[in-house]
């Protein structure tokens, strides 16, 4: 009886892990209520109460995406400019993520990434510039689904070991542990993606030539092709 | 043998002649080392500077060859650094400078055009260097540019 108890345990972790990996072909819609669910039990404690990451970047109608700036800017003291930037980060609460002479990466606040933007484009001349924005909602809604499963299993499979012969305790460990390093990696993905909605990226390059290239194109008047900064260098 | 020599004489003075006699009063970083009518001066620092001129054909003025030379340059690939800077020079000849960015080796550069157009000939006024090194003498030169004569 006991044994029948823990395979009918087994084949129902089993069945809770398929249905999980079937979670999107199944239409599951992630509900709103998923997005602002209550918080897990191992939240960052960075995180606040209702589960939302602090200063997420979250659209009128409760998506949460993931901003990314890029913006080449040439300016004539690289040190000193970056020196204000990174004093700017500080203050707006955000953080470096790379330093080098000609690039930068840095974590901000969404709330203020207009005002870093504003003091990079002030600092130089803006060669380019671009905003990407990804919508996170549904993959961190399906994540905290699958944690919330994954963890009902474990609960349930936790009462079983109690009652369980040796040989079945050890069947329920093995299986446990597989759901735990589950437990574990879904944990880590939905950390990362809170973390891209509660900072937005800015990449910043004081180097045109990592982005530019020179091509020929032929003008329909003669003199115009010979204005070229090699044709320049060469006569000089 | 006197007669060969006016002749020699004669061409010289031709060819003095026909070859324009640019002024400027450029920044005084710039050392001038073309003394021949052209133009070409260079900072220690190596930012370079130099006059020279095309035929204006098909004649056109000289909005028609700042645009035209503008979109060449994007074409291919050149940014232009702020906008075209359009003037008067104390003589009171029309210029216009476009000033542009590309990469060059491991850097970026900056390479200005001043374009005079003058009956048949357009006059270019060209310089170029490093970005950092070119910025810190642009204002400079902007200021000279109101300066250049594009002679005869």
């Amino acid at each position: 009886m006991r044994g029948l108890a823990v395979t009918f345990v087994l084949v129902f972790a089993l069945l809770a892990r398929v249905a999980v990996a079937l979670e999107p072909a199944a239409g599951m819609v992630p509900s709103k209520a998923a997005v602002h669910g209550p918080p897990t039990e191992h939240a960052p404690p960075t995180l606040p109460a209702h589960g939302l990451p602090q200063s997420a970047t979250q659209t009128d109608d409760g998506r949460l995406t993931a901003l990314t700036a890029t913006m080449v800017v040439k300016v004539v003291h690289v040190a000193e400019v970056r020196k204000q930037v990174l004093a700017k980060v500080k203050a707006l609460h955000g953080h470096p993520m790379l330093m080098t002479d000609a690039e930068l990466v840095l974590k901000v606040p969404p709330a203020s990434l207009p005002e870093l933007l504003e003091l990079l484009a002030s600092s130089g001349t803006v060669l380019g510039k671009s905003l990407q924005r990804a919508d996170l909602t549904d993959e961190i809604a399906q994540l905290e689904a699958r944690l919330k499963s994954k963890r009902e299993v474990l609960q349930r499979m936790r009462g079983f070991i109690d009652d369980s012969n040796v040989q079945a305790t050890l069947r329920i460990e093995r299986t446990m542990t597989q759901l735990v390093q589950e437990l574990e990696s879904v944990k880590g993905e939905l950390a990362v993606q809170r973390e891209r909605a509660r900072f937005a990226t800015v990449q910043v390059s004081f180097q045109y030539f990592q982005h530019g290239r020179i091509t020929y194109v032929n003008s329909p008047f003669a003199w115009l092709n010979e204005v070229d900064l090699d044709v320049f260098l060469r006569e000089f | 043998m006197i007669r060969l020599g006016c002749y020699i004489l004669a061409a010289v003075v031709g060819l003095g002649a026909c070859t324009p006699r640019y002024e400027m009063t450029a920044p005084e970083a710039f050392k001038r080392f073309d003394q021949r009518g052209g133009y070409k001066a260079i900072t220690a620092d190596g930012v370079m500077l130099k006059a020279r001129e095309v035929k204006n054909y098909p004649e056109g003025d000289l909005p028609f060859w700042t645009d035209a030379l503008q979109r060449h340059l994007i074409a291919r690939g050149y940014i232009q650094k702020g906008k075209t800077e359009c003037f008067k020079t104390q003589k009171g000849q029309d210029g216009c400078t476009l000033v542009f960015l590309l990469p060059h080796g491991a850097e970026d550069w900056a390479f200005a055009q001043t374009v005079f157009v003058q009956g048949k000939r357009i006059v270019l006024v060209e310089s170029a260097g490093p970005f950092d090194r070119f910025a810190k003498i642009e204002p400079a030169l902007a200021t000279a540019m109101h300066s250049f004569d594009p002679g005869e």
